[in-house]
């Protein structure tokens, strides 16, 4: 019986809060991951955890910064591994691409594709240094790499970007 | 515009929520974590452990029923089934198989053992961070839900609150034979060698092995030993970008070749990152070299 209670406490404030933060974390996981499929996958193990978890961070200030580290560390998990980590799941993922809502569809395009170039590590310090806004010495502790090996990935990455997008003559 | 909006705008819009499906797979989750926290400190954890063992002996032998092998085309594997029922709430893991973290090795209902390797792993592992111990079980296993096959390295180890481990993917790109996949994902488990990622002419020209293609490659004569040579090369696993490639030291001899699965990003990724290019990697690994780390 307490099994159930607890479930049913849990279970309202998590699901606001997955309602809420789902679009914005999907996100997170799309970049570090470059792809829609993979995105899902991670997303739903990191959404997992974090249910695991709630009780315990449900009162955090900021329980994106939890599911962040989650994402990232099974993120580096993965890409240990040579092939693609293979997931059951109940249902077949929705592949549909939703509409772009800017219109830029070229320089997305572009730039999506240049980051799906860079090394893996690369494209995790560039993510988290300049789109979530994460410090140097934040990046490091989430990657667990030295702040230096952060600034070195961080700077080849952005100069990759920048040699890949040349022709765009969009600046950086 | 900056990084930041580029970067924003780059991104495509998400996946739409399915929260009842998100909110099953918590309580799955939940659910398993429970079962196992309940049997490790049961009070009468003797009993419930002495039953384990009595389930788990009777469980865990298999039953041949060797006519469905052809059905699912795999000629000569020998086609096994595993039982169904209530134990397989206890699996620890969300691959087709795998085992449970009281060491029961389970197969999702639904799908079946078609090719089994036992004890796969005669090295030690990654148990927990940096703690490396050879686990006390491990299989390999080909099984099919009759459509498609994947291939399944699984262990288990009783360190600690018992510890699972499970490789997964399907068999329809990269390595041509359960044997090969094995020997890969065991070299990388365990920083092992393999000969199965690439071999060597007599020309010492390396060539990618079941599926891997070699994008960049170098003598490096200054990590020659007697009786060796050794190269780098810089290669792509299947199915995925040159951006994930790996650098792996290459070392062959005279009538018996290792190749020695070191590269990037398994070896000390989160320390010292992992090189990804040859020279970085020729750099990083010389000195592991010296000090006789690399056989």
């Amino acid at each position: 019986m307490s099994v159930w209670t607890r479930r049913r406490d849990r279970e309202p404030d998590y699901s606001e809060y997955v309602v809420a933060r789902h679009a914005h974390l999907w996100r997170i996981a799309y970049a570090l991951t470059g792809s829609r499929d993979r995105a899902d996958d991670l997303l739903q193990v990191a959404l997992e955890k974090l249910y695991i978890a709630w009780p315990r961070i449900r009162d955090y200030d900021h329980p994106d910064a939890y599911v962040r580290r989650i994402l990232v560390s099974t993120n580096i998990d993965n890409s240990r591994r040579p092939w693609r980590h293979e997931v059951v799941t109940d249902s077949v993922h929705d592949d549909r691409t939703s509409p772009d809502p800017t219109g830029s569809v070229d320089i997305r395009d572009q730039l999506a594709a240049a980051l799906r170039q860079l090394p893996p590590m690369q494209r995790r310090c560039v993510v988290l240094r300049h789109w979530l806004d994460l410090s140097v010495a934040q990046t490091a502790s989430e990657l667990g790499i030295s702040e230096g090996t952060v600034k070195a990935h961080t700077s080849r990455g952005v100069a990759s970007l920048q040699r890949l997008l040349s022709h765009t003559g969009e600046p950086l | 515009m900056n990084l930041h909006q580029l970067i924003d705008e780059s991104l495509e819009q998400p996946t739409p929520l399915r929260l009842d499906e998100q909110l099953r797979a918590g309580r799955r989750t939940l659910r398993r974590r429970r079962v196992s926290s309940v049997l490790g400190a049961s009070a009468t954890a003797a009993a419930v452990v002495a039953l384990a063992v009595t389930t788990h002996s009777a469980a865990d032998k298999i039953a041949l029923t060797t006519p469905q092998a052809a059905s699912h085309g795999a000629g000569d594997k020998t086609a096994l089934t595993t039982p169904r029922g209530p134990s397989h709430s206890g699996f620890a893991g969300q691959e087709v198989a795998g085992y449970d973290l009281n060491g029961k090795l389970v197969v999702r209902p639904g799908w079946q053992v078609v090719e089994r390797i036992e004890r796969p792993i005669t090295a030690p592992v990654e148990v927990n961070g940096t703690v490396r111990r050879l686990p006390d079980r491990s299989t390999a296993l080909a099984v099919t839900d009759g459509t498609t096959t994947q291939w399944v390295l699984a262990w288990w180890s009783n360190y600690q609150s018992n510890v699972t481990g499970t490789y997964a993917k399907p068999d329809d790109i990269g390595p041509t034979s359960l044997r090969d996949y094995v020997d890969i994902e065991v070299a990388l488990a365990t920083d092992g060698s393999t000969d199965a990622v690439v071999s060597v002419s007599g020309s010492d020209v390396m060539t990618g092995r079941n599926g891997v293609e070699v994008i960049d490659q170098r003598a490096t004569p200054e990590l020659d030993r007697a009786g060796t040579t050794t190269a780098v090369a810089k290669v792509t696993f299947p199915g995925t970008s040159p951006s994930n490639g790996w650098v792996l030291l290459v070392r062959s001899s005279q009538g018996v070749r290792t190749y020695p699965v070191i590269g990037y990003p398994v070896v000390n990724s989160k320390t010292d990152n992992g090189p990804d290019t040859v020279d970085g990697f020729v750099h990083w690994v010389a000195p592991h070299v010296t000090e006789g780390r690399y056989p």
